[in-house]
């Protein structure tokens, strides 16, 4: 993909140029093809997006107990009552902690939960 | 004013269209031209006029064909009715055959008359027709229009010719130019100035009120240009008007529906964000992200923008979901693991 890093100019130019009369010769020969290609390509990795979500929202759905399988599954919806989970989730850890504490049980600190701890370093790699 | 003029006007005004010519110079020639037609067929009629007094049985050629016009004609003559004015406005109206001009009244009297019977265009005709033959009959049948100018034994009334006539001119207005008609109405004063109001007014459905004084008022001050261009909306009037009002509400109502519903889409993605945002603050440590430092071009691998346009981690929707559940399983496998602690203490 990093191609653009090319020390000397007299060489990319000439792949450059290689490149493109490959492509014209390519376009030439199997230009409705590729285009069909293209499309289906299009077509089957949208496809394959939506059921990414779908699945996701499945799982999401089947995680939280305030969800249910026949319930309205507009994002909106699902969105919102996760985001209530978690914060369920965290309130009855807190709530579990401070059990732990009144029982003078020792609570190791990775059941702790402190919030999130991805920073998002990892988005755009 | 004679016929060489008229000629020469003619031919100017024919080959006004090759050569250029003013706007201005073009207009008024046309104008001198509808002058001149004006007054050759005034003076035409004039001498018709003085033939016909001279010998009553003896009808023109041009109308004798009209048998419509032919009946009216003798009726008239057996009662000594003078008809100058008639003649002239027959003799003007060269845009309609006279069963034409009667059909488009009747066209007109029945727009104005909603609830009367007739729906079939053919039949405005074939009254025509049956006027012709038993015009009392006819005048028994349909009472309901009121405004039967043209029914031939009422020709003899003053007024109901004279409406007639009034109808004719309007007509004729709404196709000839205004300076040209105003010429015209200098020139012949009829009594039919007064009476215009009344039949127009019969003619136009009382809409409204403040709309009706409009026209009164325009009709009184008779500033020609407005009048002609009255008359050019007034026979075509009737139906747009009442689309226009009926589709009045719907259209404003069109607009609210829209804005109410643009309005209540901005808000459902508005929410949708908030509650995607909320999400977001609970699967990301928000500070942290912020914190982060610039990335280094060479070592992205995807041509993805980290930060959205609102600031926040730019995660795919599949990306942010998965984080979602994520989350919510760490934060269970955790609380279960702190119950397992409570119930083993």
């Amino acid at each position: 993909m990093s191609s653009s890093s090319s020390p000397e100019p007299d060489t990319s130019q000439i792949t450059l140029e290689d490149s493109i009369s490959k492509q014209g010769r390519k376009k030439t020969k199997s230009s409705t093809l590729s285009e069909e290609q293209k499309k289906a390509h299009h077509i089957a990795s949208e496809q394959k997006r939506r059921e990414n979500i779908r699945s996701e929202f499945d799982k999401i759905v089947s995680l939280t107990p305030n969800l249910t399988e026949s319930e309205n599954r507009s994002e909106l919806n699902i969105l919102t009552k996760s985001a209530d989970y978690i914060d369920q989730l965290r309130d009855e850890n807190q709530k579990l902690i401070e059990l732990c504490r009144m029982k003078g049980i020792q609570v190791p600190s990775e059941l702790i939960y402190t919030g999130p701890q991805n920073d998002g370093s990892d988005i755009a790699k | 004013m004679t016929s060489s003029t008229q000629f020469d006007a003619d031919y100017n005004l024919l080959d006004m269209f090759s050569c250029d010519m003013d706007f201005e110079q073009a207009y008024s020639m046309y104008n001198n031209l509808q002058q001149n037609k004006l007054m050759g067929s005034f003076e035409d009629l004039q001498k018709v006029q003085m033939l016909n007094q001279q010998y009553t049985t003896n009808i023109p050629p041009s109308q004798a064909q009209n048998t419509d016009y032919d009946y009216g004609r003798q009726q008239i003559i057996n009662k000594n009715y003078q008809m100058h004015t008639q003649d002239s406005f027959d003799e003007f109206d060269q845009f309609f055959t006279n069963n034409e001009s009667n059909a488009l009244e009747k066209f007109l009297d029945n727009l104005a008359n909603p609830n009367s019977l007739s729906t079939n265009p053919l039949q405005f005709y074939k009254q025509n027709l049956s006027q012709q033959h038993s015009p009392i009959l006819n005048n028994e049948l349909d009472f309901n229009f009121d405004l039967h100018t043209m029914k031939l034994p009422k020709r003899n009334e003053s007024t109901t010719s004279d409406s007639c006539i009034n109808l004719k001119k309007e007509l004729t207005e709404a196709f000839t130019n205004p300076s040209h008609h105003s010429n015209f109405h200098n020139q012949l004063p009829t009594p039919v100035d007064s009476r215009t109001n009344s039949s127009n007014q019969l003619i136009t459905p009382p809409t409204s009120g403040d709309e009706l004084s409009i026209n009164k008022n325009k009709r009184h001050n008779s500033s020609d240009e407005d009048e002609s261009e009255e008359e050019g909306k007034e026979s075509k009037d009737e139906a747009p008007k009442k689309r226009r009002r009926s589709s009045n509400k719907p259209l404003l109502s069109l607009e609210q529906k829209r804005l109410n519903h643009s309005h209540s889409e901005q808000k459902r993605r508005q929410l949708c964000k908030l509650a995607y945002q909320r999400c977001l603050e609970l699967i990301i440590n928000i500070d942290a992200f912020n914190k982060l430092p610039e990335l280094n071009e060479a070592e992205r691998k995807s041509k993805r923008a980290r930060v959205n346009k609102d600031g926040l981690p730019n995660l795919s929707k599949h990306n942010a979901l998965i984080r979602i559940s994520n989350e919510m399983l760490t934060i269970k496998s955790k609380n279960d693991a702190l119950k397992k602690l409570l119930e083993s203490s």
